[in-house]
């Protein structure tokens, strides 16, 4: 009896396909979360191809055209114009743009590093490495998070880089939070203490055993705050120490024309209202994966 | 007969807020080659705990614990690798004990990788094999354990024990979790498999009926102490320590050869005390029937009361 490596191979990635058509079967059962989807992918597309579907593309940079400030929406200007002249709708969806990078850059690099972190401590848990590793979380969670981005922004200059860099610090510990509760019963599972007597190693026994018991809560944590940090970045840009002027940003927008209240509600509604809809979308989505992991777990 | 496990004077305490609690008290048991020693108690009695010393899940408070003469007392985290490999342990609950995000491939592949047991490209083939002896079917490489039946996944978990080539197997209440028929099964296969491979089997249970049919000599062990050890035909025809002869005669019987086999009833006083608060001298007074002063008083000394037959209570104290 010799059998392919090759063909086990082939034979589990059709098993897992076959799982994931079971996800998508539970996941659409829910229309919330399909609406969820939706939104989001709209948000990603039309920030992926801002210059080809706004309809004034040159208007997202310093462009001036007094002659159309402040005009209300039309069919001109489906959303309206700005002090300056510039298309509403347009500068929204290159804000699209700034928005989403800066949620999935910030818990692109705030996520591995929590998530290490909280696997190594719940593991280890109640030894010195425990102890260090969540008092240093402990601390960083102390700190209102909206201030500390502040006061980093405010030391070093007010740039896109910074920000990032700022809410980055202070997401992390939501992560190691998240999974070290997981990882921390899981170590007492008899499935752990069988590859400790086996001899597995630890990295083994954290990212081949444990790890993929809390890559469903995960998944949906970065789901859900995909859409908080859009809205910690929209408030850091609101003010005034996010993305700086002329870049097209949401937080910036609705800032900027919050001067203008009520008379010229649009420059304040309609990018306030972007920000609504593709945070709803962002949630919409994360408890519908939260639904579809949570069903397959029993 | 090659001792192949001896425990002397081993100790586990915890630290917790009600206070110390002494979960095993100075075990003294050991184990042959090839032979099933049945460890039984009730719920609470530290059976489970002295399982998980042997297997290093808990290192040992005080005493030892020798594994072909090798001091193996501490736990996993500093004991070295082969050793791993010659003892394993099967566990009470066959839902948790199998990793519900790996399939049924991964869960076999870890020891043979892990110990390098077989070549890189062998592993499937092996895998298929280690299905073949605890009689699964090949396909279930390809599932997950919440596809298969409680039984199933207590086979697996055994095939994952075998994986390594063991000596000595640690059964943690291998049935308990089943129904009685994948019980008869699962008993069976570990029973054919020692026939087969000479393992020495470890087996705790709560269960006396499964100790008549499986286990070579059988240790009853109460409130963190050994209470008797005795040869498994000679505990059941001739029981001695008080507590011994209120389980055997609590056991249900179904036939009239059974009934007769049974030593005369013997009422069960109370329910096992808190070990946080284990009673002065011998553990079990309290719900003894025989008790005297004495046993109020002093921890009984061991009496081999005949050869292989040890009990743990005064009232079999030899005069010299």
């Amino acid at each position: 009896m010799h059998s392919d490596t090759r063909e086990i191979q082939q034979r589990l990635w059709e098993k897992r396909k076959d799982n994931l058509r079971r996800a998508w079967y539970k996941f659409s059962g829910n229309y919330l979360s399909i609406v969820g989807l939706v939104i989001v992918l709209i948000v990603i597309l039309l920030a992926i191809f801002a210059p080809w579907v706004s309809p004034y593309p040159e208007h997202r940079g310093a462009f001036v055209d007094f002659s159309k400030s402040m005009e209300p929406p039309s069919s001109e200007h489906l959303l309206g114009t700005d002090a300056v002249g510039r298309d509403i709708l347009t500068r929204v969806i290159f804000g699209f743009r700034f928005s989403l990078m800066m949620g999935f850059v910030v818990i692109g690099l705030a996520a591995p590093p929590g998530i290490v972190a909280g696997l190594v401590a719940g593991y280890f848990r109640d030894t010195w490495v425990d102890t260090l590793i969540m008092r240093i979380t402990d601390v960083f969670l102390a700190v209102p998070p909206l201030i500390l981005a502040m006061a980093i922004t405010a030391v070093l200059p007010p740039n896109v880089f910074y920000a990032m860099l700022a809410v980055t610090l202070m997401w992390w510990p939501w992560y190691a939070r998240l999974v070290y509760g997981i990882a921390s019963s899981l170590q007492n599972e008899f499935f752990v203490q069988a590859a400790q007597v086996t001899g597995a190693s630890t990295p083994y026994i954290i990212f081949k055993e444990i790890l993929p018991n809390s890559v469903s809560a995960i998944f949906t944590k970065m789901t859900l705050d995909v859409g908080i940090v859009i809205i910690i970045a929209a408030s850091l840009s609101f003010v005034g120490l996010g993305a700086q002027p002329p870049t097209p940003d949401l937080g910036t927008m609705v800032s900027d024309g919050a001067k203008y209240m009520p008379d010229q509600w649009w420059m304040t509604v309609c990018p306030a209202l972007a920000i609504v809809f593709t945070v709803l979308g962002f949630n919409l989505l994360g408890d519908g994966l939260r639904d579809m992991l949570a069903v397959e777990e029993v | 007969m090659v001792e192949i496990l001896r425990i002397e004077n081993l100790k586990k305490h915890f630290q917790t807020a009600q206070g110390v609690v002494k979960a095993v008290d100075g075990v003294n048991i050991s184990l042959n080659e090839g032979e099933t020693l049945g460890l039984v108690g009730e719920s609470g009695s530290g059976k489970s705990t002295v399982a998980y010393n042997v297997v290093g899940i808990y290192g040992a408070t005080s005493g030892n614990i020798y594994f072909r003469g090798e001091d193996i007392s501490m736990g996993t985290s500093r004991r070295p690798k082969s050793l791993k490999k010659d003892i394993q342990i099967v566990f009470q609950d066959p839902g948790t004990s199998l990793n519900p995000r790996q399939y049924i491939h991964e869960i076999l592949a870890m020891p043979l990788r892990v110990h390098r047991i077989v070549p890189e490209n062998e592993i499937t083939d092996r895998v298929k094999e280690l299905l073949e002896l605890v009689q699964l079917p090949t396909s279930f490489i390809f599932k997950h354990p919440l596809e298969l039946g409680e039984g199933e996944k207590q086979s697996v978990a055994v095939a994952r024990a075998l994986a390594v080539n063991p000596s000595m197997i640690v059964l943690d209440e291998p049935t308990s979790a089943l129904d009685v028929s994948m019980q008869a099964k699962v008993i069976n296969l570990m029973l054919e498999l020692q026939k087969e491979y000479g393992f020495s089997y470890l087996f705790i249970t709560h269960d006396l009926g499964v100790m008549r049919n499986v286990a070579d000599r059988i240790a009853i062990m109460y409130l963190g102490k050994i209470c008797e050890v005795a040869p498994a035909a000679e505990f059941f025809q001739t029981p001695l320590h008080p507590y011994t002869r209120m389980l055997i005669s609590s056991v249900p019987v179904v036939s009239e050869e059974e009934e007769r086999m049974r030593p005369a009833k013997v009422a069960s006083r109370g329910e096992i005390p808190s070990p946080v608060n284990v009673p002065g001298g011998c553990g079990f007074h309290p719900r003894c029937c025989d008790a005297t002063e004495e046993c109020a008083g002093a921890i009984p000394e061991m009496v081999e009361v005949e050869s292989d037959h040890f009990v743990y209570c005064h009232k079999f104290k030899q005069e010299r």
